[in-house]
């Protein structure tokens, strides 16, 4: 086998699978293609006929350049989220260059383990389905390429040696390298059984990870697809994935299938508490008032309230068929009245915020589809219904610079005819009115020509003290929708009218063959919604639509038209490896204990019913359990017995030679020259094992140079035993009797040392 | 056999990197990252787990030469077996126990139930007896993380011959001309061209030796015999009855035992060198206890020569009063001083030479490169003689 072959292209396919996983990660295809081209082309001029190679002190250089590059791209934006994108990008780079290095084992290394600081980044810096299944294509290929390196350095190594060794040419003879089918077939076999182990040590591993937090499949800013929170520091550019999170069906009151005229807002965590300091919006962490509802099939509908179930004007239907995304928060349109899947989940509503999760104990996985029965412009009494509580009041929005800029918008604005406090005091309605028309004028004044709508956030810079908010209205005046939404609702809040942060989908394709909505990745939206009612919430999106809509529509590629290839696998990816969390993990824990304690239970039922079964069959009476015990004992002895013997026959054969003798002439053998295995034992368990190749004779001389006194006992055990094996002696009970005699001096020799 | 496992520097590096992975993992949401330390933390179990097990079932056996050579390699060949059934082996090195320097011996791959051979070369730099006691096998094979070892005691010895070196042309002969070991006609009949006799004819006997005067006249045939020529015969007998502290040190900073290894090094070199020119050599030392040698000439006689000044030993009492028997047959004597010599060993006829006379005596030619080991370990005397470039003075009866 040419090793030296063998491993160089290994190292190629190695160096290939970490560019292909960076790439995924970044999801630019440029990087793969310039990359991969670059590896090929390093990899084909270095060892081709020429070995041309750049030198050392280039290859230095480039490297150093590379980290100077990574450490000014750091201090202009020292994110820690940013950090490992400039690491992989530095490393990438030193990977590249090192491929045009000459290659000694110690350079071969260097490039092994830049490609898996590579992966390692790809890894932090992505954990979608791509990146996954390139990273463990990566890992089972390092097992055989690790393999592959150590033969191929000791080789080289070892020539060293000798070369050096050798004081002239053909002092030793040149090393002989392995040939033939056999050693290929033992590497795959070995590689073959590392990567059985290897998964299935990783996958315990995996699974006994301790893990605190919910874990999601997503991670740093690589910001693509729902989020159940912003964190507005977090300043990087958003990836516009196209890959289906899933497709929604609209069905009418009338039950017919259709798309709406206006963008469908798909509504997915509600965010109400803004944390200043760090910039993030999350929601509400209280469940105090949360109720559960459990589905399954041909159950139906689970109303959230028997009021909702007597609706029967506008209330319509979404069927949602997850893809790609594994999610547990539910999505849905508007207002939901009831919930209903096919699988058996537990779906738990939050009556003050309508947000819907699935909490499903004894599951690890999250739900495929499931249906929504919602109400577009529901009645303040249907809401109420619904929510089934007084509703909660927000806490004023806690950045009192908002309040300002807030306050001179509106002088800016001079909106007329809005309700004062005392029209306020005679009708409260006009509260709700007045607090629209506030709203609708934010949204109006944040999708104007000042604002501009951008997924490029890299040079939204952090400035100390200043509240991200603040500095997106004032300074910066650009941003994706979690700033506009933010702003809309801060604005709104800083004045006292209640309002909160929306993050979901926003559904603009319609597939009119298949009568659905497709819902991308990139249709990820942030929105706000006000309250225009006392049960009442008002969706206000200031996100300039136009822009919006530009940007997905370019997001598209002929590659999208395929996807529907492996959406289903990457559901499963995201459903059951992305989100493994803390809860699967002791869901796991209990379902493994309850199936060690079923498979108990099930093998002492089966035990019994099969005794039963036996006694009738037999006929044995009452004391049958007894006989069949009695039987089952004797058998148990027996196939001991067959086991030792045929255990002593295979030695025989073994040691002796006697392969070929009949099986009752071994036995007889084994039993003969039982003393010998003893002594074989005995010089094995003192450290003095006799080689296969070495006759006993042989080992007896060996023997005598360490230990003369048991050279000199295993002589006498080496004489009966050539009497008896070549001599055709067929020793009585008293000469078998003497030869073990032999044993204990031999033993009590070799423990003297 | 004793299996161990070893600290790996390159296993502790990747250790330290699957801790920062599993920090990052804790720290960071993203279960694949999750995954990737899980599978770096699995790789160190494999690592001892996959090539680990199978040494359990190696054994190895050493073969070395019963003699070698100071200044040359001495290969030892390892036949390392894989007895188990199932696993087979890779990437593994062979290494003495030892601190005589060595490459390691390196096996590629074993299969299950096969046998391979490997070797290496050791370096002696002094004479007598080296002794190999333990050796081991070890790999990193197959992820580099954990070194495992299998140490195997096993002791064989090999006799280290002295250093030879190369003569200049004709000092042999220049040492034995003048003397009494010029060639010289044997009593034993063969094919040499001296008349030996006159005998009756056998048959098988050529025409071309037919003595036809003596056959005419006697009326039967008969045949010139002739006589083999004898071989010239060297004695070299070896002064070392003076111990090591009695010796004068060399001015140019040799030290005594160095001048005793030089006159060993100097007898060596002429045995040699007699014997392929295709003398009969006899070699003697005085005040060491040693066989008594014949004199003989071949490869064999050499060997067994060299093999008594290999055994050596300098730091035995000595025999001050040891002296050189009579030869009884027509030899030049040859006696090595390693300072001083002493006239009175030989009454006449003998040569005399010092051991500080082997630069000059070794042929100013450049030296095969030396493995850097024993080069740095082993002055080379004949830099010295490059150096100085004195001719050889062996004047019969004059020491140096």
């Amino acid at each position: 086998m040419n090793v030296a072959l063998l491993f160089r292209r290994a190292v190629l396919l190695l160096v290939f699978l970490s560019i292909a996983a960076f790439a995924a990660s970044e999801r630019s295809g440029w990087v793969l293609v310039i990359g991969g081209l670059l590896a090929v082309a390093a990899t084909r001029i270095t060892d081709g006929p020429r070995k041309r190679h750049l030198p050392a002190w280039a290859i230095r250089f480039g490297v150093f350049v590379g980290i100077g590059w990574g450490a000014v791209q750091f201090m202009a934006r020292p994110s820690p989220d940013e950090a490992p994108r400039i690491v992989a990008y530095v490393v990438l780079g030193a990977l590249l260059l090192k491929l045009w290095d000459r290659k000694t084992p110690s350079d071969w290394r260097q490039v092994m383990a830049l490609s898996i600081v590579l992966v390692v980044a790809s890894a932090l810096a992505s954990g979608d389905f791509l990146v996954g299944v390139l990273v463990i294509g990566y890992a089972v290929a390092t097992i055989a390429t690790t393999m592959l390196y150590h033969l191929h350095a000791g080789a080289t190594r070892a020539e060293d040696d000798r070369r050096a060794a050798a004081l002239r040419p053909g002092a030793l003879a040149p090393m002989e390298a392995p040939h033939g089918a056999a050693p290929m077939r033992h590497l795959r076999r070995l590689a073959g059984a590392g990567v059985v182990l290897g998964i299935a040590l990783s996958a315990m591993v995996f699974v006994m990870f301790p893990r605190e937090s919910v874990l999601g499949g997503q991670s740093g800013n690589r910001q693509s697809g729902f989020r159940p929170d912003i964190s507005l520091w977090s300043a990087g550019r958003v990836s516009l994935s196209s890959r289906v999170a899933m497709t929604v069906t609209l069905l009418d009151p009338r039950g017919a299938a259709g798309p709406l005229t206006l963008p469908l807002r798909l509504r997915g965590a509600v965010l109400d508490v803004y944390s200043g300091p760090d910039g993030k919006w999350r929601g509400n962490t209280t469940h105090a008032g949360d109720r559960s509802y459990q589905t399954g099939p041909a159950q139906g509908f689970q109303w959230f309230a028997a009021e909702a179930r007597l609706e029967r004007s506008n209330v319509w239907t979404q069927v949602v068929e997850m893809r790609s995304l594994a999610s547990e928060h539910v999505f849905t349109a508007w207002l939901p009245l009831a919930v209903a899947s096919e699988e058996l989940r537990s779906f738990v509503l939050d009556p003050r915020t309508a947000e819907i999760t699935e909490a499903t104990a004894g599951i690890v996985g999250r739900p495929r589809s499931y249906s929504i029965r919602m109400q577009g412009y529901p009645s303040g009494a249907l809401a109420r219904a619904v929510a089934g509580a007084t509703p909660s009041e927000l806490a004023e929005f806690p950045v009192p610079e908002v309040r300002v800029i807030a306050e001179r918008i509106l002088a800016d604005a001079g909106l007329v005819d809005l309700p004062d406090e005392d029209a306020i005091k005679a009708d409260p309605q006009l509260k709700w009115v007045r607090q629209r028309r506030i709203a609708a004028m934010f949204q109006e004044y944040l999708s104007g020509a000042k604002f501009a709508y951008t997924t490029d956030l890299s040079a939204f810079r952090r400035v100390e003290g200043q509240d991200p908010i603040v500095l997106f209205m004032e300074r910066y005046r650009f941003g994706h929708c979690e700033y506009f939404a933010s702003a809309m609702v801060a604005l709104c809040r800083s004045i006292g009218i209640e309002a909160r942060v929306v993050t979901g989908y926003m559904a603009t394709e319609y597939d009119t063959v298949s009568e659905r909505y497709v819902i991308r990745e990139s249709g990820a939206h942030a929105w706000a919604e006000v309250r225009t009612g006392e049960w009442q919430w008002g969706t206000f999106d200031p996100s300039p639509i136009a822009e919006l809509l530009a940007i997905q529509q370019a997001n598209r590629t002929w590659m999208d038209s395929f996807r529907w290839v492996f959406d289903p696998i990457e559901f499963a990816w995201n459903s059951q490896f992305a989100s493994f969390d803390s809860r699967a993990q002791a869901e796991l824990v209990e379902r493994v204990g309850a199936g060690t304690r079923g498979t108990g239970e099930w093998i002492a039922e089966q035990s019994k019913e099969l005794l039963d079964a036996a006694n009738r069959w037999f006929r044995l009476g009452p004391a049958g359990a007894l006989w069949l015990g009695l039987v089952g004992v004797t058998l148990a002895i027996a196939t001991t017995a067959v086991w030792v013997v045929g255990g002593r026959a295979r030695r025989v054969a073994r040691e002796l030679g006697a392969g070929n003798e009949r099986f009752t002439r071994r036995i007889a053998l084994g039993r003969d020259v039982a003393f010998y295995f003893d002594s074989l034992d005995a010089l094995e368990r003192a450290g003095c094992e006799k080689p296969r190749n070495c006759t006993p004779r042989m080992h007896v001389q060996a023997l005598q140079r360490v230990n003369p006194a048991a050279g000199l006992a295993f002589a006498a055990v080496v004489d009966r035993f050539y009497e008896i094996r070549y001599g055709g002696m067929t020793p009585s009970r008293a000469q078998r009797a003497a030869a073990d005699a032999l044993i204990p001096p031999l033993r009590a020799a070799l423990a003297r040392g | 056999m004793r299996r161990r496992y070893h600290i790996h520097p390159p296993g502790l590096l990747y250790l330290v990197v699957v801790v920062l992975v599993g920090l990052a993992a804790a720290n960071r949401p993203s279960n694949l990252l999750v995954w990737v330390f899980a599978a770096m933390l699995s790789g160190v179990l494999l690592s001892g787990v996959l090539s680990g097990q199978p040494l359990m079932k190696l054994r190895a056996l050493r073969t070395m030469p019963r003699t070698g050579r100071v200044g040359e390699p001495v290969i030892v060949r390892y036949t390392v077996i894989n007895e188990s059934s199932l696993w087979p082996l890779f990437a593994l090195f062979v290494r003495e126990i030892t601190t005589i320097p060595g490459s390691r011996a390196f096996v590629q791959h074993v299969g299950p139930g096969e046998q391979v051979t490997a070797e290496t070369a050791y370096w002696p730099s002094r004479r007598g007896p080296m002794r190999l006691e333990r050796f081991r096998i070890e790999t990193v094979f197959p992820f580099g993380l954990v070194m495992k070892s299998v140490r195997f005691d096993d002791a064989s010895e090999c006799l280290v011959l002295p250093r030879v070196e190369r003569l200049r042309p004709g000092v042999l002969v220049s040492l034995a001309s003048g003397s009494v070991a010029g060639p010289s006609t044997s009593t034993r009949s063969g094919p040499g061209s001296d008349f030996l006799g006159i005998r009756e004819y056998r048959p098988g006997d050529g025409l071309r030796h037919i003595a036809w005067r003596r056959s005419a006249s006697a009326g039967t045939l008969a045949v010139i015999e002739r006589s083999i020529d004898a071989p010239p015969r060297i004695r070299v007998a070896l002064d070392l009855r003076r111990s090591t502290d009695a010796l004068r040190v060399d001015p140019t900073g040799r030290t005594a035992r160095d001048l005793e290894e030089d006159a060993i090094v100097l007898a060596a070199s002429i045995l040699s060198h007699a014997q392929r020119d295709g003398y009969e050599t006899r070699l003697c030392v005085l005040g060491l206890p040693s066989p008594s040698m014949p004199m003989r000439r071949g490869h064999w006689h050499l060997q067994k020569e060299l093999a008594v000044l290999a055994a050596l030993d300098l730091d035995a009492p000595r025999d001050v009063s040891a002296v050189l028997p009579a030869e009884r047959e027509r030899a030049t004597t040859l006696v090595i001083h390693v300072d001083r010599a002493d006239m009175r060993l030989v009454t006449d006829g003998a040569v005399h030479i010092g051991a500080t006379q082997l630069g000059a005596l070794i042929a100013p030619i450049s030296t095969p490169t030396l493995a850097p080991a024993v080069a740095a370990a082993t002055p080379t005397t004949s830099a010295m003689s490059a150096s100085d470039g004195r001719s050889p003075s062996p004047t019969p009866g004059a020491a140096s």
